[in-house]
């Protein structure tokens, strides 16, 4: 290496030039596209919904239908000692506590028993010798079994007495199940027992506030009246593509009735599609730097730098995400189908009027070839949106899963369908958007 | 030394998230280096339409690659040594015929090194572009880049000593280029 290649090594090896202008975006449309996160997303919210619904599912058709409690029995002590299993619903448990109180400690223990074990069994000594009970539990089917027990079995002792106690009251919730209240001393396990637990809501909590975040799909329809903008139609379904969109608000909930709610408040909607548009015979325009070099004898003794603008057949991609960005208000009622102490199940049905609407982006042009710009404020003479969009039909099945008492996470599979067409008169395309939605949210009730 | 951190991610963790396709680390990459490999570009352009075409060539690459890249040298050499091969690609893939100069028309008072240290980057880069395609794409590959001439013959699939020909004449010519400027300015 000589000294001149070191000179320009020195002054060239490390320095920088300007970046062409656009040269990122030029790259960018050339790139692979990016990995499907979207995709990724909703395989997860795939697999949360149907563990909600499966927990669901569990919570109503199988805890529900077989909550029926085990109460252990003792009697006899010693070698005598024996313990017989009596198969309780919920309300006769409720009523075998009502009557059954014995001592304070013991009562301790046993509510103790019952929390501990999620009121899945409980341990109740009776403290006698001569025990009547059998294996065979106390149901609605039996009832008159037991009864024929206790009447023609003579007991004297108080001791036996109390078993007969037993067997009344147990006879006694079994008849009642229905309509047995809890006693006031028991209110702690008011949350626990679920037929009693959630009454709707409409006694306790008549107001509320839910705050949300949905994930969309567009489903956009465009129609024609005329058949002559059938290839227009074409080609704009075939460079549009909804894409991941979404919706989240606020609305304020009150108690109507029973089992019915009403809401209202504030929904912010954006709808997002993805413009793909390429003209293969679209023309470049590039200035090139032309320098002419003057030649006197063989030598160069002047330059001349001159700068044209030349035409270069190609072709133009454009590739833009259209965002149409919507305020409405909702109005919805809500009805609970079904609730327990964990969740609550209610279905919607209801309007949002929309109070504005914007848009931004590119669509391709009534002729078909030009991409024009639709960014609000549009210009009055293209102008293809109307500035609202009038009334959608709103429908949804509400998830409540109970956080606290007086919070709720919400699950709203949901749809929204447009009634009225987004463009304008003068626009040859009606165009509407329905949207399909998986919803998250909180509900604090109050 | 703690590593460069570009919009708070690390040249490493930038690179990782362009292999998820994340746009943003791509567009921070790209800025990264850009115009660093824009300066290349031109040196093996004729013009700067050709540097700009070159760039979006191996940036291209660059990220659609990305995966090849094992991390056992810095990835500014990486990105460096795939836009000097699409500048080589980019110079054999020219249909217009090869110029040829020969030794006998250069001239032997040709300017000393010391007229070119008073010229700027950007005349300098403008005297690589204005050499024949084959004299600056070896002049580039020899001087600038390091690369021996065996190296810069398996390249360009030329022979060592074509290379070593090609070195001279490049050589000769931008002092004959220099000389003519000089004399011009005075």
């Amino acid at each position: 290496m000589n000294h001149l290649d070191k000179l320009f090594r020195n002054k060239l090896e490390h320095i920088s030039a300007d970046i062409p202008e656009g040269a990122w975006e030029r790259v960018r449309l050339e790139l692979p596209n990016q990995k499907n996160n979207i995709k990724l997303w909703w395989a997860f919210a795939s697999v949360f919904l149907t563990a909600i619904f499966v927990y669901s599912g569990y919570l109503i058709f199988i805890n529900d239908t077989s909550d029926t409690f085990n109460l252990k029995l003792a009697s006899g002590k010693g070698s005598s000692h024996s313990q017989y299993e009596i198969s309780l619903s919920p309300d006769s448990l409720a009523g075998i506590l009502k009557y059954v109180p014995t001592n304070e400690k013991q009562e301790k223990r046993k509510l103790a028993s019952y929390e501990t074990q999620n009121i899945k069994s409980s341990y109740l000594t009776v403290d006698n010798t001569k025990s009547i009970f059998s294996k065979t539990p106390i149901t609605s089917e039996n009832i008159e079994h037991w009864e024929e027990i206790k009447n023609t079995n003579k007991y004297v002792s108080d001791k036996e007495n109390a078993d007969i106690s037993i067997i009344n009251n147990l006879i006694t919730a079994e008849k009642n199940k229905n309509t047995l209240a809890l006693p006031i001393e028991m209110s702690s396990f008011a949350k626990d027992v679920p037929a009693k637990a959630c009454p709707f809501g409409s006694e306790y909590r008549n107001k509320s506030v839910d705050v949300y975040f949905s994930h969309d799909i567009p489903v956009k329809i465009l129609a024609s009246d005329s058949p002559q903008f059938d290839s227009y139609m074409g080609m704009r379904k075939q460079t549009e593509k909804s894409i991941y969109s979404f919706s989240a608000g606020a609305r304020f909930g009150f108690n109507v009735g029973y089992r019915w709610n009403l809401h209202t408040g504030i929904n912010y909607s954006q709808i997002n599609e993805k413009f793909e548009y390429i003209d293969p015979e679209s023309n470049q325009t590039r200035i090139i730097t032309i320098k002419d070099y003057v030649y006197s004898n063989g030598k160069i003794v002047d330059s001349i730098i001159t700068e044209e603008q030349v035409i270069i057949p190609g072709t133009t991609k454009l590739k833009v995400f259209n965002k149409f960005k919507s305020f409405d208000i909702p109005v919805i009622s809500r009805f609970t189908v079904f609730a327990n102490r964990n969740l609550s199940l209610s279905a919607m049905a209801g309007v949002y009027l929309n109070i504005s609407v914007n848009e931004k982006g590119m669509i391709l042009g009534a002729d078909n070839i030009t991409p024009i710009d639709i960014s609000s404020p549009p210009d009055s003479e293209s102008e293809i949106f109307k500035s609202e969009w009038g009334i959608s039909g709103f429908g949804a099945i509400s998830m409540a899963y109970h956080l606290t008492s007086n919070l709720d996470f919400l699950l709203e599979p949901n749809a929204r369908f447009q009634t009225e067409s987004m463009t304008t008169e003068t626009y040859p395309l009606q165009q509407r958007y329905n949207t399909f939605g998986l919803s998250t949210g909180l509900r604090f009730k109050f | 030394m703690s590593p460069l951190l570009v919009n708070g991610r690390t040249e490493k963790e930038l690179i990782k998230a362009c292999l998820s396709q994340d746009r943003l680390a791509q567009r921070d990459i790209f800025n990264m280096y850009a115009g660093k490999m824009m300066a290349v570009c031109l040196r093996y352009a004729r013009h700067r339409l050709e540097a700009e075409d070159i760039l979006q060539d191996a940036f291209v690459k660059v990220f659609t690659h990305l995966s090849d890249f094992e991390y056992t040298g810095s990835f500014e050499g990486w990105v460096r040594r795939i836009i000097i091969n699409t500048a080589i690609k980019n110079n054999q893939k020219k249909s217009f015929s090869h110029e040829e100069i020969g030794l006998e028309h250069i001239k032997e008072d040709s300017a000393g090194p010391e007229v070119f240290s008073v010229l700027s980057e950007e005349e300098l880069i403008k005297l690589i572009s204005s050499l024949p395609d084959g004299y600056r794409m070896v002049f580039n590959l020899y001087a600038i880049e390091g690369f021996s001439h065996k190296e810069i013959g398996e390249l360009l699939n030329i022979e060592e000593s074509t290379s070593r020909s090609q070195l001279v004449k490049a050589r000769r010519i931008l002092q004959e280029k220099v000389h003519e400027l000089y004399k011009i300015a005075i």
